[in-house]
């Protein structure tokens, strides 16, 4: 290995058989063109990742990231003999910046009844953003007054963290949430539920509902118990009009029709 | 009748030039005064300088350019064959005009015409053993037709050659060629009279040794000690002088004694460390004398030659890729280019018209033994010594003289 004998060139091949994250580069000056030099025959470059990663048994960063047509930075190893490269970085141009990080575009998130409108409001070179080939967007904002944090998914399903901490999710498509033990979920104001199709909750257990007033407020049925006539009119329990009281020890209490 | 001839002598049988448009041919032998034509294992092509002493108007009238074709055929008297060169001229130099303007003498300087192609560059990629790379640079950028003359090596590389001449491309070849055979993996990349010669000095050396046959030089002209005594005075050193002896300081200084090969796999993060030790070395590799002893003693080598040397050589390599087995060879080679290095005699003799760069000869080198008369044969630098550069002089008279003046190595010492 003799002398440092450095190179610009751009990715053309990212399909690294050993999957190490080597890249095809041509070498502007060095590798010629096409017909002197095919993709195939460009020497593999191998990639360095910042002290963040430790690249070690599974930890660390994945080495990918760069696209084909990347302009990187780097050096040969191997000196003047130019066989083995070695990419330290890539170097952004004109339009390489994406909108989000320089404020001059949000993202277009076609906003539903109640949700929030964005407070996106960055200024350059505040708003750390990771946005892949995809779409999908991390933003890590530190625009002074308008800090956030934005983790948004092609399809439109987001959640984004405002400057007061105020947390907007969104999920476009549908929502699970799997606790394998117990959850403890405190609210120190309000809650609003609001569902445009059915609610359903199935309890193995016992459900515990205490309040200082309990409001059911739905359809034309009242309560009553399995077994129970629908409206007997004997003044037992169950009555339609609700004006008898759901006694204690009811295993099933079905509410409206 | 038939003509007798002395050492020295040669016939220059051809010698003309072509204007850069080949439209014009001119056979000046009478304009004339000498030539010298160089070869050197160092370098790629041939070089040689024509001195004219012009009375006939060739350097205006031709006119002498600097970009002509230029064949000269010459032949020692008595050899089987005729070596015939051919330039190409890039200067007119040394003009000088003679005061009454009678006449003006030139300097005419060229290269073998491969020289200028080697002005473009060398952007290609190619697949294989280096030894099948070499002759496809050759004649694909250098455009020649003459033949290569190769040591095989071994390793499949790929090899996608930066902005490189074709020239600096094939010594990026040299320099990755490991051997088949020969551990140093000494590769030279030179032209000669037969041609352009990819070899490892250890190649040359067995070859030469193998093919010395009449070559046996004596600085006594009164020895008889070979069996070529009724060809001594054609094989008489003229001269010699000893331009470089073995420095132990230096080789040591320069690893030739010992050095160190680290590798880094890029794939496995693998560094391995091996100690290359010449003593080791030197029972490995083809020298030119049979026996040849190590230029140190063991004693020596036990002393200050077993040690870590400083000279190191880190490659990186990848697994991932085909052994190249540039590791197993970067120590020796080295190695082995102090020890060429530290033992060099130039010698200067009749001319011989086959003799070549790359050639072995034999030179018997007298002791200084304070007598007059007949000396006694030195033996330890007496021996085999291979041809690294050659110069052939040739002075055009009515008798035209031919003398060389060579450098050679030798390696090792006999006793």
């Amino acid at each position: 290995m003799e002398g440092f004998n450095w190179f610009i060139g751009k990715v053309e091949d990212r399909d690294d058989p050993a999957q190490l994250g080597r890249l095809k580069i041509r070498a502007f000056g060095i590798h010629g063109n096409e017909n002197e030099a095919p993709t195939d025959m460009l020497p593999w470059a191998h990639v360095m990742l910042p002290i963040t990663s430790a690249s070690l048994r599974h930890v660390g960063t994945a080495p990918v990231g760069i696209q084909v047509g990347s302009t990187v930075f780097g050096f040969f190893m191997d000196g003047n003999q130019t066989l083995l490269p070695v990419v330290i970085g890539v170097l952004p141009g004109e339009g390489d910046v994406t909108p989000l990080a320089t404020g001059q575009q949000i993202i277009n998130k076609d906003q539903q009844t109640f949700e929030p409108v964005s407070a996106y409001n960055a200024k350059y070179p505040f708003n750390k953003v990771f946005q892949s080939e995809s779409g999908h967007v991390v933003e890590l904002d530190d625009t002074p007054n308008f800090e956030r944090i934005h983790v948004y998914h092609k399809a439109g399903t987001y959640t984004e963290i405002d400057q007061d901490g105020n947390r907007v999710n969104r999920i476009v498509g549908n929502d699970y949430e799997i606790v394998d033990r117990n959850q403890t979920v405190y609210i120190k104001g309000n809650v609003k539920v609001v569902v445009d199709g059915d609610y359903e909750l199935s309890v193995t257990g016992n459900i515990k509902i205490n309040g200082k007033t309990i409001n059911l407020n739905s359809g034309t049925m009242g309560a009553a118990r399995i077994g129970d006539a629908a409206d007997s009119g004997d003044g037992g329990s169950g009555h339609a009009d609700g004006s008898n009281k759901i006694e204690a020890g009811s295993s099933t209490v079905f509410i409206g029709d | 009748m038939k003509p007798t001839y002395e050492p020295g002598d040669v016939q220059v049988k051809r010698f003309d030039l072509i204007s850069p448009d080949l439209k014009a041919r001119a056979v000046p032998l009478d304009q004339l005064a000498g030539f010298d034509v160089w070869e050197d294992i160092t370098k790629p092509t041939l070089y040689a300088c024509f001195y004219f002493v012009d009375s006939v108007g060739l350097l205006d009238k031709f006119p002498v350019l600097g970009q002509e074709e230029v064949n000269v055929e010459f032949q020692t008297p008595g050899m089987p064959r005729s070596v015939l060169y051919k330039f190409k001229s890039f200067e007119v130099a040394n003009v000088i005009r003679s005061p009454n303007d009678k006449s003006v003498t030139f300097t005419l300087k060229c290269v073998s015409v491969e020289h200028f192609y080697n002005a473009a560059a060398t952007q290609q990629s190619y697949k294989g053993v280096v030894s099948d790379i070499v002759p496809q640079i050759v004649s694909k950028h250098l455009h020649s037709k003459k033949q290569v003359i190769i040591d095989p090596t071994r390793g499949l590389q790929t090899i996608t050659f930066p902005t490189l001449s074709p020239i600096q491309a094939i010594d990026m070849c040299r320099q990755r060629a490991v051997s088949v055979k020969y551990p140093t993996s000494s590769y030279v990349f030179y032209e000669n009279q037969s041609g352009f010669v990819f070899k490892t000095v250890e190649g040359l050396i067995e070859s030469g040794v193998a093919s010395i046959g009449s070559r046996v030089f004596n600085a006594d002209q009164n020895s008889t000690s070979d069996k070529y005594s009724d060809r001594l005075a054609y094989r008489t050193i003229l001269s010699y002088e000893n331009i470089a002896r073995v420095d132990v300081n230096e080789m040591l200084d320069k690893g030739a004694y010992g050095g160190v090969v680290k590798t880094f796999d890029l794939f496995t993060k693998q560094f391995t460390h091996t100690e290359q030790q010449t003593s080791d070395m030197f029972h490995k590799i083809t020298t030119t004398d049979k026996g040849a002893q190590f230029p140190s003693s063991a004693n020596f080598i036990e002393k200050f030659g077993r040690h870590n040397g400083r000279h190191q050589h880190l490659v990186p390599k990848t697994t991932l890729e085909p052994d190249n087995f540039i590791d197993s060879a970067v120590a020796m080679r080295h190695s082995f280019s102090v020890l060429l290095n530290n033992n060099t005699t130039r010698v200067l003799i009749h001319g011989d018209s086959g003799l070549k760069v790359g050639d072995v000869v034999t030179l018997n080198l007298p002791a200084a033994t304070g007598l007059t008369g007949r000396t006694e044969k030195q033996p330890l630098v007496s021996g085999n010594y291979l041809i690294t550069r050659l110069r052939h002089i040739i002075n055009i008279s009515t008798k035209s003289k031919h003398q060389i003046s060579f450098d050679a190595v030798k390696v090792g010492f006999t006793k």
